[in-house]
């Protein structure tokens, strides 16, 4: 009703935002700040205070692009859910599992060179070890248990985690757009 | 081990397996034996106290086999690392899914 008002009076009409469009812009939006937020935690002169907490944001920015690029490449989650009620319900995918669904990404951008069941490329394999560490790192900054990072470890994984957004996120826009 | 993990660890090798192996009983020997050599594995490059994460518990969920290792402070970055990329190396070679978690003692 509100489009053909706007059309009969002459006013720009805007289409609908879809789901998965609303998905695209919370993703990029989301990066977008981690990228900004990353370094301000890693700011030289701020010592290894932050370092932590720069990794950890980075890994909910990795998550993020993971489970919505395979939303969007029409991937079914369930393989990865382990018949979790919780985590069918949010489309998420449990902590552990992020690794694996990753590397199954990165295994779209470099395909084994040998086919089969189970079969990952050494670019899967090298996402899955960094997204597993990312991992770690996260639950040890939720807990902020004893564990730090330095600041000069926490920036590498920070910019690997940034590289493998890119990475994985303009696979995902390439595909569907 | 739990018999759920057990048994999502064999699923697991039976899809890393080529179908004329992956019989019941060679996935039950197969799995005892990669367990055996991912622990040979990690005691080679890290040393400290383990303890198993159970069923259920939040960050193991998902997990065939999830632990936590205690190590001391200087060698929890390079435990991170370590761990993570021999949990590839198993994940990419036999499809089972370890977990090390290192704590600071």
């Amino acid at each position: 009703m509100t489009e053909s008002v706007g059309a009969a009076s002459g006013a720009t009409v805007q289409p609908a935002q879809t789901p998965e469009d609303r998905l695209k812009e919370q993703v990029e939006a989301f990066v977008a700040q981690t990228v900004e937020l990353t370094d301000v935690m890693l700011e030289p002169g701020r010592g290894d205070a932050f370092a932590m907490l720069a990794v950890s944001r980075a890994y909910y920015a990795v998550y993020g692009v993971a489970v919505s690029s395979a939303v969007l490449l029409g991937i079914d989650l369930a393989p990865f859910q382990n018949q979790s009620d919780h985590h069918i319900k949010n489309h998420a995918v449990p902590h552990t599992q992020v690794p694996v669904l990753a590397s199954h990404l990165q295994n779209l951008r470099h395909p084994p060179k040998t086919l089969g069941p189970g079969a990952r490329s050494p670019e899967a394999t090298a996402t899955f070890s960094l997204v597993r560490a990312l991992q770690k790192l996260r639950k040890s900054a939720d807990y902020m248990g004893t564990e730090t990072v330095s600041a000069e470890r926490g920036r590498r994984y920070v910019d690997e985690a940034k590289e493998l957004c890119d990475q994985l996120w303009r696979y995902t826009r390439e595909h569907v757009g | 081990m739990s018999t759920l993990a057990e048994g999502r660890a064999r699923q697991r090798v039976r899809e890393a397996t080529p179908a004329a192996t992956a019989t019941e009983h060679d996935s039950v020997k197969r799995v005892s034996a990669i367990y055996r050599d991912f622990i040979v594995d990690l005691r080679g490059i890290v040393q400290g106290r383990m303890n198993f994460l159970v069923d259920g518990d939040e960050d193991s969920i998902g997990a065939d086999f999830a632990f936590c290792l205690e190590v001391p402070r200087a060698d929890y970055e390079r435990a991170v690392d370590a761990t993570s990329k021999l949990e590839a190396e198993y994940f990419a070679k036999y499809g089972v899914n370890f977990l090390v978690i290192p704590e600071v003692m």
